[in-house]
């Protein structure tokens, strides 16, 4: 069949758009390069929702950012995935650049800005160093979890006539007859319109559509993840620089901590962790918070931003009219991520039919769990077969660990990792062997000689 | 020579030494310590273990006594090459394996592990 | 339903700690949240286990099959298996199984949950989140269940014991040990698992040496390891690389103590008293989950003690005591218990161990200024627990422990 759209990126970006275009009853295709959705720089963010005050105003950033905000609360309903607007302060001793924030975030049209002093500061954040003294308090901040928002997204468009391919990895595309064909090595996808949201991927893509190219650069981020704790409750930043938002300590909205991302411009994609980076932050968090309880530290991971100039690009080609780019979609990406869906698919390709009525994806935890299988999380069985059969299958560790948390604790995995392997091996009919961590070469077993 | 005895967790430091034609073990603290130190001396020898995995059980294994240390991984080529068997904790798998005089035990039993 | 003592953790100590609160004349619940008895036991198929308290040597399984079948064989335990325990309160436990929650009232609790291997993100491992990086418990279980070798050529980090014996497992299977690095200055394994796991297969041992960076695309394709200086900071210009496809970590043990209540009084360890009790009225603790054992027959003698005053506890035959606490010289870096009931009559063992490796010295006990135990020791090292026997009458106000000669 020809689909009236394909989206080409499994990332935050193009689940919503996906979700978005069927909704307006077309149908679609969301392509993606691995073997889960959300595996690139959605999986690897600080997972917040932004109120909407750091983006220059009149920037689509912070157009997007705003909107963005105020829709994800009523999608996450509808997807049946947590969301908790837990607030944002930016603390710091400089009142003059904390009112210039709160009046551009006013500017931006973000609702309940407010300076706070000493005295709700401490109320706020009891482990706060005792110098800081002011703060622009967001009440309309939130966290949410990116990967299952992602992964919540697409299943919805699964579930309402979506289809979906992973591990496609594109070879080729040709347009013929304002048809694009879509190649990899083994298969065709046909579309009629298509949209370039491959993250770090976009350029390789646009060279295969003969569309516009961006000079894409890498920034990574390195974090820190704690076990669950109530050392913050909300999300905390230092005042921002050029370098970007800085360096945060956060809940997630598991009850995680995270503190990070450092910014670091680099040459190639690689997502390594780095005793520098590593350093900057216990540097930057031990400077500014009492109590760090880094003796539940369980993991870190860094993630890659990618870049292409100060602003977000979404637009329709200039040299192809049936071909939308998104590209540049680093912080505030993930709060934007349901506005600039709504621009690319009612603004951009002029769907403007009313959104149909989405039947409901069910959720992976379930009261009749069975045995325990992920002792930190208490994740049962029947959670992971859920998971494993879900619309959207989860069939690797990570995908799996995404998806319900087995393996997220502060064992990581050490003692469900082979269950969980099991589990997909038996349920998808797979030798145990031939079981990934993520990507299609990351055996986690010697699977033999090559 | 000097070695660590493997008899137990204590892990004495012994000394084998051959006086006017006679193995001397020093540093042992009972009596096993002087006969591994001997056997070390001579003819060093360790006990094997391995697991054999079936479809739907896995035996852990053991042999009865210790193996010539150089021939250990011939004997464990012939314990892969068993095919599966109904057993029991305490079966005897292979009698004299290699040609000495241990045999190999199933010393557990795994089931759908 | 209801009993008299619950144990939560099925291995050496819990089972240990199952059969004397039994022998007391308790009616017992042991909870497992696996499919089988034994714990970690049954993956450490290798033998050496039981000389002290069977006076034979066995393998793991083995050790486990003789407590289990003393276990199943005790009218007076019940075993409940694929049981996951959710949390305790005061007198019940609330238990997860297949059918859903459960909640069991009981007198007593022995938390017997045994230990975690500690992750690479507890000690910063630094480099790409590679498939090919594991504990070497994970291994063990891989290679001993599921007969699949994790990875072809190995560099082991920490020599911890597991992973010195997954040293020889793994060789043994037909995969190479390229390397086993220690940050410290000696093992933290028994001297007769370097002897017979690393010696025996001429694998290289470099202690004060750590993995700088992991490498790889989409699995481990190699490691740099450097040198550390006295602060275990790695010294960059040492700094080396070499091939592998396969990282396992033997870095420790961490007691999974999780369940215990919020008001347990916790210092290094969960304090315990000689009889293994808790802060808290009517926990007790043994095993891997108070501290971390050298041997499974360590770990059956304090499953032992604490389930028989367990035992005890529940059927309301527990005599109060004076407490005393056990203090040390900072030659030792722990004594457990912490504190001793001041009994008139019997002995009890004060573990211990050292913070450094002597040779040829004394442990002593002392009250006031009275040595009332002391014991020699040819060699004292940090990677062995010692023990001595004190007896309960010479005890008169705190303990001092303590190295010396």
């Amino acid at each position: 069949m020809t689909y009236d759209y394909a989206v080409i990126g499994g990332g935050i970006i193009g689940t919503a758009i996906f979700n978005k275009i069927i909704r307006k009853n077309k149908s679609c295709i969301l392509i993606e390069r691995e073997l889960d959705i959300a595996t690139g720089a959605t999986k690897a963010n600080s997972g917040l929702v932004h109120a909407g005050f750091d983006a220059e105003t009149g920037s689509l950033k912070a157009k997007f950012n705003v909107r963005g905000n105020y829709l994800i609360e009523e999608l996450a309903k509808e997807l049946n995935i947590p969301f908790k607007r837990t607030g944002a302060l930016v603390v710091g001793n400089d009142l003059e650049k904390l009112n210039n924030l709160k009046t551009r975030g006013e500017n931006n049209g973000v609702k309940e800005l407010e300076i706070i002093n000493r005295d709700k500061l401490k109320e706020l954040v009891p482990n706060l160093k005792e110098d800081i003294k002011y703060a622009l308090y967001a009440k309309t901040a939130g966290v949410i979890s990116p990967y299952i928002f992602a992964i919540a997204l697409a299943e919805e468009g699964v579930i309402n006539g979506g289809d979906f391919k992973l591990g496609f990895e594109i070879t080729n595309i040709e347009e013929e007859k304002n048809i694009f064909k879509i190649y990899s090595k083994d298969n065709i996808i046909e579309a009629k319109k298509v949209i370039n949201c491959a993250g770090a991927g976009f350029n390789e893509i646009s060279k295969f559509l003969k569309v516009e190219e961006y000079p894409i650069k890498f920034r990574r981020g390195e974090y820190i993840v704690l076990d669950k704790s109530e050392f913050v409750k909300l999300s905390i930043f230092p005042l921002p620089t050029n370098l970007g938002k800085g360096i945060l300590a956060t809940p997630t909205i598991d009850g995680n901590i995270l503190l990070g991302p450092t910014a670091e411009d680099i040459e190639d994609y690689n997502t390594e962790t780095t005793t520098e980076g590593i350093d900057k932050i216990l540097g930057y968090i031990n400077s500014t918070f009492d109590n760090v309880p880094l003796n539940k530290t369980i993991r870190q991971f860094s993630g890659i931003r990618v870049s292409c100039g100060e602003d977000f690009v979404v637009e329709k080609s200039k040299k192809n009219q049936n071909v939308v780019l998104v590209a540049g979609i680093n912080s505030p990406g993930l709060s934007s991520a349901p506005a600039i869906a709504e621009f690319v698919v009612e603004e951009l390709f002029e769907e403007k039919a009313q959104d149909k009525i989405m039947k409901r994806r069910s959720p992976y935890f379930t009261e009749n769990a069975g045995k325990i299988i992920c002792r930190c999380e208490k994740i049962g069985e029947n959670e992971i077969i859920n998971a494993i059969n879900a619309p959207i299958p989860a069939i690797t560790v990570d995908a799996i660990k995404r998806r319900v948390r087995a393996g997220m604790g502060r064992c990581q995995g050490g003692q469900c990792m082979l269950e969980v392997c099991k589990l997909i091996a038996r349920n998808k009919g797979l030798k145990l062997e031939d079981i990934k961590k993520e990507s299609k070469n990351s055996y986690i077993m010697f699977k033999g000689e090559n | 020579m000097e070695t660590i005895c493997i008899c137990c967790p204590i892990g004495c430091r012994l000394k084998v030494e051959k006086i006017d034609g006679e193995i001397v073990v020093t540093g042992n603290s009972c009596p096993r310590g002087k006969d591994y130190g001997i056997s070390e001396f001579t003819f060093p020898k360790r006990v094997l273990t391995t697991s054999l995995v079936f479809p739907n059980v896995t035996y852990t294994l053991k042999t009865t006594t210790a193996l010539p240390k150089e021939r250990v991984k011939e004997a464990l080529k012939e314990i892969k090459k068993i095919g599966y068997k109904e057993c029991n904790i305490g079966d005897v798998l292979i009698k004299n394996i290699i040609n000495s005089d241990a045999d190999v035990v199933v010393t557990g039993k795994i089931e759908n592990a | 339903m209801k009993t008299d003592v619950v144990v939560i953790g099925g291995g050496p100590s819990g089972m240990s700690a199952a059969l004397k609160a039994s022998e007391q004349g308790a009616k017992v619940l042991l909870v497992d949240v696996e499919s089988r008895l034994g714990g970690i036991l049954n993956q450490c198929i290798h033998n050496g286990f039981g000389l002290k308290h069977f006076k034979e040597e066995l393998t793991g399984p083995e050790y486990a099959n003789r407590l289990a079948n003393e276990v199943y064989k005790d009218k007076n335990i019940e075993v409940k298996l694929n049981s996951y325990v959710n949390y305790i309160d005061k007198n019940k436990v609330f238990v997860l199984t297949e059918k859903g929650q459960e909640i069991i009232e009981c007198s007593s609790i022995i938390l017997s949950a045994g230990a975690r291997e500690r992750t690479s993100g507890e000690i910063y491992l630094k480099g790409k989140r590679l498939a090919g990086v594991y504990t070497a418990g994970t291994a063990q279980k891989m290679v001993n269940f599921y007969g699949k070798l994790p990875g072809k050529k190995i560099v082991i980090l920490g020599s911890g014991d597991i992973g010195l014996i997954m040293a020889r497992r793994m060789t043994l299977e037909g995969a190479e040990v390229k390397l086993v690095l220690e940050i410290m200055g000696h093992s933290s394994g028994l001297r007769r698992n370097i002897r017979q796991c690393i010696e025996d297969f001429n694998i290289p041992l470099l202690f004060n040496h750590t993995i700088t960076k992991v490498v790889g695309d989409e699995r481990v394709c190699g490691v740099y390891y450097a040198e550390v200086d006295e602060n275990k900071k790695p010294k960059l210009e040492t700094e080396k690389y070499i091939d592998c496809d396969c990282v396992l970590l033997s870095v420790g043990l961490i007691p999974e103590n999780t369940l215990l209540p919020k008001q347990t009084l916790r210092e290094k360890f969960v304090v315990v008293d000689d009889e293994r009790q808790t802060s808290v009225d009517g926990i007790f603790i043994c095993g891997n989950v108070l501290h971390i054992h050298d041997l499974a027959d360590n770990a059956t003698e304090e499953g032992e003690i604490a389930g028989k005053f367990a035992g005890l506890y529940a059927l309301n035959k527990l005599k109060k005591y004076v407490k005393v606490i056990i203090n040390f010289s900072n030659k030792i870096s722990y004594c457990m218990p912490k504190l001793v009931n001041k009994k008139t009559e019997g002995k009890f063992t004060i573990y211990m161990r050292a913070n450094n490796n002597f040779i040829k010295k004394f442990i002593t006990v002392k009250s006031g200024d009275n040595i009332i135990a002391k014991k020699f020791c040819v060699g004292i090292t940090t990677g062995e627990m010692q023990e001595i026997e004190v007896e309960y009458s010479k005890v008169n106000g705190d303990l001092y422990v303590d190295i010396e000669g």
